[in-house]
């Protein structure tokens, strides 16, 4: 692939270092938020405007326009759609690092979630019980911790701190006694 | 005919949804669009870079119209104050951005951009795809 400064200024590790990309990211994720607010709802812009008492010209500006809007008037807006808005920062270096290596640096924080959530099912007591296909992600600190599951390890993001972990019927029964040490270990460090 | 070709977009580096430049005859359209700004309406292709990057992310760029009309179903846009880059939705492949222009010749490029459709399609079924080159 052509770098883009043969015939632009700029690529894309300079886009990702720029403010610019993160602002537009945040109001993107406000604009899909409420996108998908006013769907559930059956909404228009209109109605939304008057339930939480701004003019209608202000969603549009705050869905399509490049107003910097004020925090508490975006908190306030994320409380009127029951959303709660959390804040991560990421060491901008590994999200860089990410870049220059190919990685993805986008973060689906509800798959994040929805994978914390499966890191339960990491009990021997019913691991007879999972499907011979089923995979298994498990949120962890570092790569580093990831050696004890090398054997079952398919794949690791950084970005996400996060590994799958999938299930290989003999081999992994074979070591059932052993996976025992290694739940605990990984219940330890997460 | 000419020779469309597809080559990955440098700013669409999310897996989630593949995005393409058409190539023809080897004239790399994005870059064409791209190298051919003027001073004041350079600092806009930013803006479309990010929103591409958003694409590949199966993010929704607030940028990004469908663009209305009769055989344009297919058809999207990705606009600035003074720019508009349009693509298309092509199976199975992804995006593939085809044209890019000026806010003031939106008419013209519509125009151009449904006889492109139409020549990739017709590209596309006698040559049995399009080819990804690197």
């Amino acid at each position: 692939m052509e770098d883009s400064k043969s015939y632009l200024d700029f690529n894309f590790k300079d886009i990702v270092s720029s403010s610019e990309f993160w602002e537009e990211n945040f109001k993107t994720s406000f604009f899909e938020a409420i996108e998908e607010y006013l769907e559930k709802n059956e909404l228009s812009r209109n109605d939304f405007a008057k339930q939480i008492g701004v003019s209608r010209s202000y969603i549009s500006q705050l869905m399509n326009g490049d107003s910097d809007h004020r925090l508490s008037k975006l908190i306030e807006l994320a409380i009127s759609m029951k959303k709660a808005p959390y804040l991560y920062l990421k060491d901008l270096d590994k999200v860089i690092e990410n870049v220059q290596i190919g990685k993805s640096i986008n973060i689906d924080f509800e798959d994040v979630e929805r994978k914390a959530a499966r890191c339960e099912m990491l009990d021997d007591q019913n691991f007879d019980k999972w499907p011979s296909t089923q995979a298994l992600s498990v949120s962890i600190m570092s790569i580093e911790q990831t050696t004890p599951f090398r054997p079952y390890v398919k794949d690791f993001d950084s970005s996400m701190a996060c590994v799958t972990i999938v299930k290989v019927d003999q081999e992994l029964h074979k070591r059932k006694a052993s996976f025992g040490k290694i739940r605990k270990q990984l219940l330890h460090d997460v | 005919m000419p020779i469309f070709e597809l080559t990955k977009n440098e700013f669409a580096t999310e897996s989630q949804v593949q995005v393409y430049n058409l190539s023809i005859d080897g004239n790399c359209q994005f870059e064409a669009f791209a190298s051919n700004l003027t001073k004041e309406t350079k600092s806009e292709i930013k803006k479309i870079s990010i929103s591409i990057w958003q694409l590949s992310a199966n993010r929704k760029p607030r940028n990004r119209n469908h663009i209305k009309g009769k055989g344009l179903e297919v058809c999207r846009e990705l606009k600035t104050k003074n720019l508009r880059l349009y693509y298309l939705i092509l199976n199975p492949y992804g995006l593939v951005i085809c044209l890019g222009g000026q806010k003031t010749k939106q008419k013209k490029d519509i125009a151009a951009l449904k006889t492109l459709k139409n020549k990739i399609l017709k590209y596309k079924e006698t040559h049995g795809g399009l080819e990804i080159v690197s």
